[in-house]
């Protein structure tokens, strides 16, 4: 039995703000196609802007598609973009009693799922203040309690996972186990590929709008991990590059055993950070930052070289950093890179979200998965 | 529990809470529903009895019913014109949109229903008696809570593409305060005029509900039939064209 069904879904949006202005349009979703059983998990992958969020918006209903159609049959409750649903000054009790009410309970059994609901998002006395005074991380703890606790039959989470801290995430991940166990159709969008192959039966990588692949989890997140981290493939720009330029980053490679990495790093395996620069105007010396973070952007590693002094503008040099193992668990890391003035007063060049990679294997509680065994006497 | 019950139950529930909202943090606040009427009252009853008398018996109690009728008419228009933005945190939840604007105007109804007892006070003081016909404003306001939302779908559905609208209503609202015979009486229209009355459907609920009220006898049936079937068909209308559009509102917010 099929529990949401995407037939041939289109989403356009427009672009302009004036209304008989240039007809330009953007495809969020084009031809999409999807059915997920009933008691199924199905996983959305995919760079910004590859149609994941709309295409929970529309399996929600609170948007409709422009081509195609969209059918659900069962109670739905979801966790979308962060507080849409809220108000801002009611407290998260009187947001959280009508936030049940709006998924379909009545008003006695949103009162009676208060005590659940502020067990489960951990906020205690901060359940009581109003929302204006929460941190990012507040709403989705309420927003994601309020979702579980309202007896949904199809679930729909857009990146909440990623969000909270990991005491919370995985007590959501243990939640959603035996939600599964229990029957519930869910439909989760999410960066963090082990999250996603912890949870899902079948996963689809959209890619513009479209499915680009849909299938086991092992396979497609493999597949998507090494086409994101293409090798040689140009630094991202834009939005996630700031500093004065006097230094540039031409180049950032990931190196490991057999060359250069296709995005995907065996656990224990070593890591080189091999970092092109050339000075634009002339500096006085450099420093050279990395960073690593995982899927819920906590801090992994964060070291930075010795001074690097260059001779003349114009001179173009390369820096390397040889890590002998990682030794991080299992899980979707990038990389962040930066050079800054010896005295940290300038930065010249930095690269947020540089490079991707994807580290196979079950993650542990914490970040370190060291070589070890176990011995008992 | 019937979807229909449940869809009442649910309507109640943010009723009451945009009426909380709409007060909170403020010292005097519900009490603030009675400043605007009663300033307005004081104002026009001494306008229009000591400078220009326009000879209206009873004229605080005719004044009153005009005034609170239309600040409901007035101020409900404007907040479902502007509800699918000040109230967009609903459209992102799997709910009928159209719970949106009536919402904005059921809780704009509450400050006509806190006026009420002031008002039947007005008419007791002033030697009135309170008749049976009195059970007929709930209808009254029935006919008008269609008008209203009715009106309000078709302006909130503008609005959320072209942002003029709301400022338009605005002036329209500020000529119609003086054009609806609301401080006096159609028959003061001059002749070539009154055809302004005739077409305003919000001047056939203020005569009215002053027909129930001052006179103690019900209106013109075959007249307010026509208005009540006019104030469904705009009902209607609002309900099709916002149900047509209000699927993208999430996206153009």
């Amino acid at each position: 039995m099929t529990a949401i069904a995407f037939n041939r879904v289109g989403k356009r949006y427009r672009r302009s703000d004036r209304l008989g202005g240039r007809r330009s349009v953007r495809w969020a979703l084009r031809d999409l196609s999807l059915e997920v059983a009933a008691g199924e998990t199905v996983g959305l992958i995919g760079a910004n802007g590859a149609g994941k969020s709309t295409a929970l918006r529309l399996g929600l209903g609170i948007t409709s598609p422009t081509e195609g159609t969209v059918c659900t049959k069962g109670r739905m409750s979801g966790v979308l973009s962060l507080g849409d649903g809220f108000h801002p000054l009611l407290t998260g009790r009187e947001n959280a009693v009508t936030a049940s009410m709006l998924s379909g309970l009545s008003h006695e059994q949103a009162k009676s799922r208060l005590p659940s609901i502020r067990e489960f998002s951990g906020l205690e006395d901060a359940f009581d203040d109003p929302l204006r005074t929460y941190s990012s991380g507040m709403f989705v703890r309420l927003a994601f309690a309020v979702a579980i606790n309202v007896d949904s039959d199809i679930l729909l989470i857009d990146e909440a996972l990623a969000v909270g801290d990991l005491e919370f995430s995985s007590r959501c991940i243990d939640h959603l186990e035996s939600r599964q166990q229990a029957g519930t159709t869910m439909l989760l969008a999410s960066h963090d590929l082990e999250q996603i192959r912890r949870l899902c039966h079948r996963v689809a990588w959209l890619e513009g709008g479209s499915i680009r692949a849909i299938g086991s989890p092992n396979d497609i997140t493999g597949d998507y991990g090494r086409a994101m981290h293409t090798p040689g493939a140009p630094l991202p720009v834009a939005t996630s590059q700031m500093g004065s330029r006097e230094v540039e980053f031409r180049e950032i490679r990931l190196l490991s055993r057999g060359g250069e990495l296709d995005g995907v790093l065996p656990i224990g395996w070593p890591l080189t950070v091999e970092m092109s620069w050339i000075a634009r105007s002339p500096v006085e010396s450099m420093i050279f930052g990395v960073s690593i973070h995982d899927g819920s952007g906590n801090r992994c590693l964060d070291i930075t070289s010795p001074a690097v002094v260059p001779e003349a503008a114009g001179q173009m040099g390369v820096v390397r950093l040889a890590l002998d193992r990682l030794d991080l668990g299992g899980g979707t890391y990038h990389l962040d890179a930066g050079i800054y003035d010896q005295n940290w007063r300038t930065t010249y060049d930095y690269r947020w979200q540089a490079r991707w990679f994807d580290i196979p294997g079950k993650r542990s509680t914490g970040p370190l998965h060291p070589p070890h065994k176990w011995e008992a006497e | 529990m019937s979807a229909l019950a449940a869809l009442i139950h649910l309507q109640a529930h943010l009723v009451a809470r945009e009426f909380r909202l709409r007060y909170r943090r403020s010292v005097l606040g519900w009490l603030w529903a009675f400043v605007q009427p009663l300033t307005r009252l004081a104002i026009f009853t001494f306008v229009f009895t000591r400078v220009i008398p326009l000879g209206i018996d009873n004229y605080p109690v005719f004044l009153f019913s005009g005034i609170i009728a239309w600040t409901w008419f007035s101020n409900g228009i404007i907040s479902a014109t502007t509800s699918p933005l000040a109230l967009r945190y609903l459209l992102f939840q799997p709910i009928r949109r159209f719970i949106v604007p009536t919402v904005s105007v059921a809780s704009d109804s509450i400050d006509f229903v806190l006026a009420f007892p002031i008002l039947l006070a007005f008419a007791v003081i002033a030697g009135g008696r309170l008749e049976w016909s009195l059970l007929f404003v709930p209808v009254i306001m029935v006919v008008q809570f269609a008008l209203v939302v009715g009106l309000g779908a078709l302006f909130a559905t503008a609005q959320v593409w072209v942002r003029d609208v709301q400022k338009v209503i605005e002036v329209f609202l500020a000529l119609g305060f003086y054009i609806t015979p609301v401080f006096y009486q159609p028959d003061q229209i001059p002749e070539g005029f009154r055809w302004m009355a005739e077409l305003n459907p919000m001047a056939h609920l203020i005569a009215a509900y002053r027909v129930v009220i001052i006179e103690g006898v019900l209106p013109d049936l075959a007249g307010f039939s026509v208005v009540a079937f006019l104030s469904g068909a705009i009902a209607a209308l609002g309900y099709l064209v916002y149900g047509r559009f209000s699927a993208s509102f999430v996206d153009e917010l």
